[in-house]
């Protein structure tokens, strides 16, 4: 029996509209990376030119697509993969500035935040801080405009492609 | 009831394209209200889109498929296809009817019937006749008369019923012929028509049967404040002959005032003349296909309209309602499963139901005014209007 359900003008035109909206898009979920505080200024660290002559891990493609990757996800979700042959988690927060390093805190950094890395392979790290759960979602009122605080934001401040921020860490 | 319609090669729709009654088991309960079909769908495009012309497949059909016998052969038939070219117009129509379900397909070209086909669809599919050319090739039992008869090249087989003498019950002929006779539209191929009873057959009407009189006095007094009552009264003319006409009673500062048919707005006397046919339709189970319904209506009053099908109590008999509107705001009282859009491109129409697109974009319950609004689902004039706007200030 006859049917023309189908038909190659309506097929285009359903197939061209979008398929989401941000209620059901799941978009509040996944983490931002944010590099107000990004800080190429000590000399352990490197910057994104730096890392513009560098291949594999280290180049800044290669950032841009794993950046890419774990903004597809949380915050929280990062935190409990793992990835290499060591297992260490992808994300990990070490809360404090650490006292075994060779970086010192900037000083525009939050004393407060909760700094933490995320790990791109080998000894390659991207250290930054997230804010801390305990005011994620308070209000606050900046020149006069309400904003929400957000933990699911990662806050770049340093590349780390030697694993000289935090030196206790395993592995 | 039509589960769905589908034509191909027929004015605008170069492809083939279908308009689906159906509802399956996702459609919410308050909307699929234990049927499989919707008792209702809105039709809506830009000027020029083509929607008339899904309405004009159903007049087609209806009136090919109940008075086509009529005609004579070398007139053919009155079906154009798109830009008047040689292929054959093809449609089908999938429907039930007195408790049995039919799919029947008819191929056309605007001189002869190329193939026509009645499958009656149960629990098995049985091909009631199949005819090729004017040739029945294929037919079951109880049709077995048709092979005997001299087919008119520009006629249905269906619509033999209403000229030829059958011997047999010709029960499935009877019951397709029926389901389109019960059809009521107001386009025929050439467009538009102001369909509806003259306000003193509509009076002559209401005059004899009190409850159809009774349902048109609460539409439109729920559209007119200012009606207070309806009265019919009849008169004799020159010709002495008997007629009936209304007055219309409207209060002020409890004083009663008549008013005739004629001082009424353009509204009034559009439900006034158009009610019967809705309450022909619903008190049957037929179908009323109207081209832009919402002519002289108010956006308010229409959606009581659509309650009229939607309701179950009123819409005992399952009859359905199909119109074009441009009346935006309808297609939050319609719903996804309700609405078509229809778009045209290179000069070709193509229609879609709300619920085809996939994803979120379209939530149960949110209005999708403001998504049509914002030209995000299609059906909308393009920017030609800026266009035109551009050329007035040019002039100016």
């Amino acid at each position: 029996m006859k049917s023309f359900k189908s038909s190659p003008k309506k097929t285009a035109f359903i197939d061209s509209l979008p398929k989401t909206s941000i209620e059901t898009s799941g978009i509040a979920a996944k983490c931002k990376f944010n590099l107000a505080y990004f800080d190429n200024r000590q000399a352990p660290s490197q910057s994104f030119s730096d890392w513009n002559e560098e291949a594999g891990i280290c180049s800044l493609d290669s950032l841009l697509d794993k950046i890419k990757e774990f903004t597809k996800e949380s915050l929280s979700y990062w935190k409990n993969q793992r990835s290499g042959a060591g297992g260490l988690k992808v994300l990990a927060y070490y809360n404090e500035f650490p006292s075994r390093t060779v970086f010192v805190h900037p000083p525009n950094i939050p004393h407060d935040a909760c700094w933490a890395r995320f790990r791109l392979g080998n000894k390659v790290r991207l250290i930054g801080f997230v804010i801390p759960d305990k005011i994620n979602n308070n209000e606050c009122v900046h020149k006069g405009k309400n904003f929400r605080y957000d933990s699911n934001t990662f806050y770049l401040v340093f590349l780390d492609k030697n694993h000289t921020f935090y030196q206790t860490e395993q592995a | 009831m039509i589960k769905k319609i589908g034509v191909k090669n027929f004015f605008s729709f170069e492809e083939g394209m279908e308009v689906s009654f159906e509802l399956d088991k996702k459609v919410p309960v308050d909307i699929r209200q234990s049927l499989d079909a919707t008792t209702v769908i809105g039709i809506k495009g830009a000027n020029g889109s083509g929607k008339t012309n899904i309405i004009k497949a159903i007049d087609f059909l209806s009136s090919f498929c109940t008075r086509s016998a009529k005609e004579k052969e070398a007139d053919g038939i009155n079906v154009k296809s798109y830009f008047y070219n040689d292929n054959v117009v093809e449609f089908y129509i999938d429907f039930n009817f007195n408790e049995q379900h039919f799919f029947y397909e008819l191929e056309v070209t605007s001189e002869l019937v190329v193939r026509e086909v009645l499958y009656r669809t149960n629990s098995r599919k049985v091909k009631v006749y199949e005819r090729v050319g004017n040739e029945v090739i294929d037919c079951i039992d109880d049709v077995i008369e048709l092979k005997d008869i001299k087919l008119k090249s520009n006629a249905s087989i269906l619509s033999l019923y209403d000229t030829y003498k059958f011997k047999s019950k010709m029960t499935d002929v009877h019951n397709a012929f029926i389901f389109f006779v019960q059809m009521i539209t107001n386009v025929d191929q050439l467009g538009y028509y102001d369909v509806g009873y003259d306000y003193r057959e509509a009076s002559e009407a209401f005059n004899s049967d009190p409850e159809l009189f009774k349902f048109v006095k609460n539409i439109i007094a729920s559209a007119d404040s200012g009606i207070k009552d309806i009265e019919i009264k009849d008169m004799i003319d020159s010709n002495g002959k008997k007629y009936f006409y209304p007055i219309f009673i409207h209060e002020h500062k409890n004083i009663d005032l008549k008013l005739t048919y004629h001082d009424q707005s353009s509204g009034t006397k559009a439900l006034f003349k158009k009610m019967t046919l809705y309450w022909l339709v619903l008190s049957t189970g037929g179908i009323l296909a109207f081209d832009e319904f919402d002519i002289h209506i108010h956006s308010m009053i229409l959606p009581l309209i659509i309650h009229l099908f939607t309701n179950k109590k009123i819409n005992k008999y399952n009859a359905q309602f199909i119109f074009t509107a441009h009346n935006t705001e309808i297609i939050d009282t319609l719903g996804k499963y309700r609405t078509i859009l229809v778009n045209k491109e290179d000069n070709a129409s193509y229609c879609y139901r709300l619920d085809e697109i996939p994803g979120t974009m379209i939530r149960n319950g949110r209005p999708i005014t403001p998504l049509y609004l914002s030209k995000k689902l299609g059906g909308i004039p393009s920017d030609g209007l800026k266009s035109f706007q551009g050329s007035l200030n040019e002039e100016l």
